[in-house]
């Protein structure tokens, strides 16, 4: 029942919050021509991870576990976007 | 009595800090969703070693600066965002002050002091799945290619060719997927502060008001590719500005070849920029970018006193009350960027070169030019040698070279003699966090 209510937690919030990860998959699969699933497994957790990276868009771009070089947007760098 | 006490004690804090598991995730939850701004922000720290030479005449100095800024974001909902840049542009000890006026327009990075500028404060609110509502001060300086020289992401969605300063104003976007289409519209009131704003400003006794507002519309259409046969990722970027009763403030204006006019002037302008990137050409790790602005303008002097001077700055003449009426100039400008990408010790290094050329008129429509020694206020050729290396995620070393020749001032071509001819070996850090 614990379980049940916190993956109901935890999937409320990714669907109020279309956030980070989803983000970096939807950016995975658009540069790296991949499927949703691999663009999943593209994703890692963490500071130094790749959704953070591609988050923050510290650097232009990063190269992902895959070979693909991914590139990122920084937030209010753009109009309209 | 003692077990009961013991139990509530230690139920308290278990109380103000949800116990079960469910209520942790809630209080993380809520505790994320209170933090609805998020800050970052970026430290840049320069030094250049200058070369000025004029007719033989060799001077060097060195030129110590900083930049720091502070980036504000606020995700308010999924149709509604707010974008903030806060940053500090300053000769580093400072003490003997700038000594110029300052423009609502060059505040921006113009080197004057402590002080922090908005650089940017805008919200994007999407109206249907494909238009966009923005108003505010938007991205309009720091445009490509200037990112690709210090080795960080684009920060501006107007090319740096095409204009260089904060804007304030509204756009109206429609994205279709890898294609954008931009109108923009940035007033210019001619206020008078005196005067509760009126537009309408008295210039001195005896002489007429300048009337009506100035307007600058642009139009704008971004395209962005992945994957191509041709390069990895292609970014283009088409750029039209129009401007009408541009005021500007006690300018020189070109006569003929040894005469020129002080006056205010209203500028009429229209000017294309195009911008075209392509990242990872042909699968290799070549970055080519080009950039061209070409325009026509007409500077209309204002009814006001017009000081003629010659060449030697001496004051010939002063007219009272004339105005002109000049055939338009021709400004073109190009500027083409190449760099490659070296992948050492499993982080991506970087070399590159560029080389600008402007016409003789370029200058004249460029408002660029307050950073101390940059690539882009030259009114002849310039080129530039840098090297980026990434040091750690967020920091990374960028050093290199810009030589400037000069060969027009003010629209007239320069004799030997009069030209300045300047270089900088420079070195930076820049830190994102």
């Amino acid at each position: 029942m614990k379980v049940l209510l916190v993956s109901f937690l935890l999937a409320a919030s990714s669907a109020a919050f279309a956030g980070a990860k989803d983000d970096f998959i939807a950016a995975a699969e658009k540069q790296c021509g991949v499927s949703k699933a691999d663009a999943k497994k593209l994703a890692t957790g963490g500071r130094t991870g790749t959704v953070i990276k591609f988050k923050l868009c510290l650097e232009p771009e990063q190269t992902l576990s895959s070979g693909c070089v991914i590139r990122c947007t920084k937030a209010g760098s753009k109009i309209g976007s | 009595m003692k077990t009961k006490l013991l139990s509530l004690a230690l139920l308290m804090p278990s109380m103000g800090y949800s116990s079960t598991l469910e209520d942790r995730v809630e209080e993380l939850e809520f505790a994320r969703d209170l933090n609805v701004v998020q800050w970052s922000g970026e430290l840049n720290t320069r030094a250049d070693s200058v070369t000025k030479e004029t007719d033989g005449n060799k001077v060097n100095f060195n030129l110590y600066r900083m930049k720091f800024s502070l980036n504000i974001d606020a995700n308010l909902s999924d149709r509604l965002a707010f974008h903030g840049r806060l940053t500090q542009s300053k000769v580093m000890n400072d003490v003997t002050g700038p000594g110029d006026e300052l423009s609502a327009l060059s505040n921006l990075h113009g080197y004057a002091g402590n002080e922090l500028y908005v650089e940017k404060a805008y919200f994007d609110f999407k109206l249907t799945n494909n238009f966009i509502l923005t108003l505010g001060r938007l991205p309009t300086a720091e445009g490509g290619p200037y990112h690709l020289t210090i080795g960080k992401p684009n920060r501006s969605s107007y090319p740096r060719l095409a204009y260089a300063y904060s804007l304030d104003g509204m756009a109206l976007t429609d994205n279709l997927g890898g294609l954008s289409f931009k109108a923009l519209y940035h007033p210019f009131p001619t206020s008078d502060r005196s005067d509760n704003f009126f537009k309408e400003k008295t210039l001195g006794t005896g002489q007429t008001s300048k009337t009506g507002d100035a307007h600058l519309w642009v139009g704008m259409v971004d395209y962005s590719l992945s994957n191509t046969f041709l390069a990895k990722k292609i970014d283009l970027n088409l750029h039209y500005v129009s401007a009408e009763n541009l005021y500007i403030f006690s300018q020189t204006i070109p006569v003929d070849a040894t005469t020129t006019v002080v006056s205010d002037l209203y500028l009429h302008t229209k000017r294309v920029s195009a911008y075209a990137e392509l990242a990872g050409v042909m699968n290799t790790p070549l970055t080519v970018a080009v950039a061209h602005s070409a325009g026509s303008s007409r500077g209309f002097v204002s009814q006001n006193t017009t000081t003629v001077t010659d060449g030697a700055g001496t004051t010939v003449a002063v007219v009272v009350g004339e105005k002109s009426n000049p055939k338009p100039v021709y400004a073109a400008g190009t500027l083409l960027t190449l760099k490659y990408d070296l992948m050492i010790s499993g982080k991506k290094h970087a070399v590159g070169a560029q080389y600008m050329s402007n016409n003789k008129f370029f200058s004249l429509t460029d408002l660029a030019g307050r950073e101390p020694f940059n690539l882009w206020s030259v009114s002849g050729t310039a080129m530039h040698l840098f090297y980026n290396m990434p040091l750690e995620n967020g920091l990374v070393w960028n050093t290199g070279y810009i030589e400037k020749n000069p060969k027009y001032s003010n629209g007239v071509d320069l004799e030997d003699a009069q030209i300045t001819k300047s270089s900088s070996f420079y070195t930076e850090f820049i830190l994102g966090f």
